[in-house]
């Protein structure tokens, strides 16, 4: 029962980090470019206001667009939930390994796509189009860096590498540093930040996310920010939980603060490579995602020997 | 939690370091950023080298270690950066093979290498560290061979040369605990030399045919 509870308060806690993580790493940027920007609080507001309005849905639209939504909300909710966040009693870890975690986001990002495409506007389909790009090839990586912690730990599910992180030493750390610069990349991908997509703006020749998303309003488009902060928030949970396994104790409450802290080293990183590089021309995307694959392969070979 | 880093895992990370600075050449579309992680590459291997000494306790390594560091990591790329400053042309890599293909070509080249190096050869002191760096340094070489046949220009096909001249000296760290000085200093003088003698080539390549494109080599001209 006890375990229950922390699993609903992990997944309570995660999704109310979300919002402010992205306001952060949109804070950083912004001072470091001298300007002032929006407090860390403003995706709060802007979820609030969204949520309170009514959705316009086109007339052309199947039912695909009144569940994309929710199942992509759900999708991302029921992934976090395979995640430990402070503890390895997460609600789901009695089921499922990083396997499951990694397809059922999959259908997040595919239901996404669906509804760019229902909605019968020409950018949806284009940003559909290049997502699905994009989600296809990061897909190899991801799976590559997860079985390289498998083979590691000895487990696919996600708990048990969680708590043998925290209770082992590292044995091959360069698999660690290589699987973490591929991981680093593939969450950039994934997520439809900088060098893949720009998430800060609407021009047509290079959205990618956000023309999927253009057609959504009101609840809708509320629901698919929040999955899009979340999505970013399990990739950094994720790396702080994996890569980064120490300031663990028995305390819960000394361990969310730990936790929060292991984000907020993560999502600077973020920050500064987005502030250091500009958007890639999409038909270099492939390479790059290549080299984030070449990456993970040598991490995981070097296991070989 | 305890983290403890041993000296051969740091030798390793610094050799995988450096294919991947090798894997990342093939992926490289301009002329300058291919010398630069050809730089990344050669300190990378002289670190290697360097931390190879506490391994062995063969102290003539570091003699090897700051030549590869001096004339790899400085002089040749210095000299790589003179020629292209000099030929102004387009600084485009012209592929035969493209780049997405290249990088996946050096990951079966990669995974190739560590199998025929599988079951070869075990050192009894280590723990499989140097069969690793032999591994890695066969598919350095094998990507250097691979990069001097997938581009068309000449300056990035000395850099393909360049490359494999690399994952011999690592290779040969990892085998031979590097090889005899005298021998090393000769070919790093010949590798030097063999630089700049490619760089003038460059040039007479670029007078005679306004293009350092070498698939026009074959051209009738008048």
């Amino acid at each position: 029962m006890g375990n229950i509870v922390i699993g609903i308060l992990q997944i309570v806690i995660f999704i109310a980090l979300a919002p402010a993580i992205k306001g952060f790493i949109h804070k950083i940027k912004l001072n470091l470019r001298g300007q002032k920007g929006p407090s860390i609080l403003q995706p709060y507001k802007d979820l609030i206001k969204l949520f309170r309005k009514e959705p316009v849905i086109s007339k052309d639209a199947s039912f695909i667009s009144k569940i994309a939504p929710i199942v992509v909300l759900l999708a991302t909710i029921i992934s976090a939930s395979f995640i430990p966040i402070f503890s390895p009693n997460t609600l789901l870890s009695f089921t499922g390994d990083v396997i499951a975690f990694m397809y059922v986001l999959g259908l997040s990002t595919f239901f996404i796509a669906l509804y760019g495409l229902d909605q019968g506007s020409s950018f949806g389909g284009l940003g559909s189009a290049r997502e699905m790009t994009i989600a296809s090839l990061a897909e190899p990586t991801l799976m590559m860096i997860m079985f390289t912690f498998s083979l590691e730990y000895g487990t696919s599910n996600i708990s048990e590498i969680f708590v043998k992180a925290h209770s082992h030493s590292f044995n091959v750390p360069i698999a660690y540093v290589f699987s973490l610069l591929a991981l680093f990349f593939v969450s950039m991908a994934e997520n439809a930040r900088i060098p893949f997509d720009n998430p800060e703006t609407h021009l047509e020749l290079t959205m990618v996310h956000e023309a999927m998303i253009l057609e959504a309003s009101g609840k809708y488009l509320a629901i698919f920010e929040l999955s899009s902060y979340m999505k970013l928030l399990l990739f950094i949970s994720i790396a702080s939980n994996i890569f980064l396994p120490f300031l663990y104790s028995s305390n819960m409450l000394l361990n969310i603060l730990f936790y929060i802290i292991k984000v907020i080293i993560f999502s600077i990183p973020i920050a500064l490579l987005e502030l250091s590089v500009a958007k890639f021309r999409f038909f270099r995307i492939p390479d790059l995602l290549m080299i984030s694959f070449a990456l993970a392969t040598l991490g995981f070979v070097l296991y070989y020997v | 939690m305890n983290l403890n880093i041993s000296l051969s895992e740091f030798v390793e990370f610094m050799a995988a370091l450096s294919l991947f600075f090798a894997i990342l050449q093939t992926a490289s579309h301009r002329l300058d950023f291919a010398i630069k992680t050809y730089t990344a590459q050669s300190i990378a291997l002289s670190i290697t080298m360097f931390l190879s000494v506490f391994y062995y306790f063969d102290y003539e390594l570091i003699l090897s270690a700051v030549l590869t560091l001096l004339i790899k990591g400085i002089l040749i790329p210095f000299v790589m950066k003179k020629i292209t400053d000099k030929i102004v042309e387009d600084e485009n890599v012209k592929p035969f093979v493209n780049f997405t293909y290249s990088v996946l070509i050096c990951i079966f080249i990669v995974i190739f290498s560590f199998y025929i190096t599988s079951n070869t050869f075990y050192c009894s002191t280590d723990n499989g560290t140097m069969q690793k760096v032999l591994a890695i340094g066969l598919s350095i070489i094998f990507v250097g061979i691979f990069l001097m046949l997938a581009r068309k220009k000449a300056l990035i096909q000395i850099i393909g040369f360049l490359t494999l001249e690399n994952g011999i000296i690592l290779g040969a760290t990892s085998t031979v605990k590097g090889l005899p000085l005298i021998v090393e200093i000769g070919v790093f003088f010949d590798v030097f030399v063999g630089a700049i003698m490619a760089g003038i080539l460059i040039f007479h390549i670029k007078d005679t045919l306004e293009s350092i494109d070498t698939s026009k080599l074959s051209d009738l001209k008048e």
